[in-house]
């Protein structure tokens, strides 16, 4: 038990030390013969509230809701509420992180990193005697 | 000696599997979800506002229609990747029609209502119809 409690902050996910609610945005992985293409659903960030950090091999997704508050009117029916978005992901030597590209737009985050030229695929031609 | 052995998962790690399990699970088959964009609705004194996160979606493709008392939004969460040539390592994201309607309660003022659209969140402001309003009557005395 005394190994488990130890054990326990390691396991733990850090979402859970948070002071703010903090949602893991949705996201969609692509890859195609040149690069990988990550979409994220980041709803009600803009630029501002909008962070992309590379460090090293990490790439973290930061993004704030805009606050929605509306003067002189009260909200009476609620489905969602701003919250902080948060999603990291590793990213393998494969791909050239310096020409690493980020677009926002309606609302889905785009990031497009193109593969180092040592991985994309080359087809070999077969010589015959 | 230990009672259990070691490489077997602990209570927590197993813990923290079933949990991610479980919110996989009812993330990719939560209906409301992937069927209705999530909305907030404000009251004011002239009417509602109305806002709902439909991230993806073009602002052209979006269709509202008021039609007395009831709102309806319609649209498509569209994708631009060419499936054909691109793989998935992951699809999170809902793609697809959706329909959303909603009965206020007091007939909108039609001509009045504006809808903006930024990063992902579509606000209507549907003002309350002057005809629907209460209107004060005044007592006679004699």
């Amino acid at each position: 038990m005394t190994n488990n409690l130890q054990n326990m902050n390691k396991s733990v996910t850090p979402e859970m030390t948070k002071s703010e609610v903090t949602y893991s945005p949705n996201v969609d992985i692509v890859e195609t013969e040149k690069e990988i293409v990550l979409t994220s659903e980041l709803v009600g960030v803009d630029e501002k509230n909008l962070d992309v950090m590379l460090e090293n091999n990490v790439l973290t997704i930061t993004g704030k809701m805009k606050d929605e508050k509306l003067e002189d009117y009260e909200l009476i029916y609620s489905e969602y509420r701003p919250v902080k978005y948060e999603r990291s992901f590793t990213i393998s030597d494969e791909f050239d992180k310096k020409k690493l590209k980020a677009t926002l737009k309606n609302g889905l985050l785009t990031v497009s990193i193109p593969k180092a030229e040592k991985a994309v695929a080359k087809k070999i031609a077969v010589k015959t005697l | 000696m230990y009672l259990f052995n070691k490489n077997l998962p602990t209570f927590f790690e197993t813990l923290e599997r079933v949990t991610r399990e479980f919110e996989d699970f009812t993330n990719n088959y939560s209906v409301s979800e992937t069927t209705a964009p999530k909305i907030n609705l404000y009251r004011g004194k002239d009417g509602v506002v109305l806002t709902a996160k439909v991230a993806g979606v073009d602002p052209k493709d979006l269709d509202i229609s008021i039609v007395g008392q009831t709102v309806t939004i319609k649209g498509n969460y569209k994708s631009e990747i060419d499936k054909e040539k691109a793989s998935f390592h992951r699809k999170e994201i809902k793609e697809g029609n959706f329909t959303r309607t909603l009965e206020l309660p007091f007939k909108v003022e039609v001509d009045k209502v504006e809808a903006e659209f930024d990063s992902g969140i579509l606000k209507i402001n549907m003002p309350q119809a002057d005809s629907d309003k209460p209107k004060k009557i005044a007592v006679k005395s004699k």
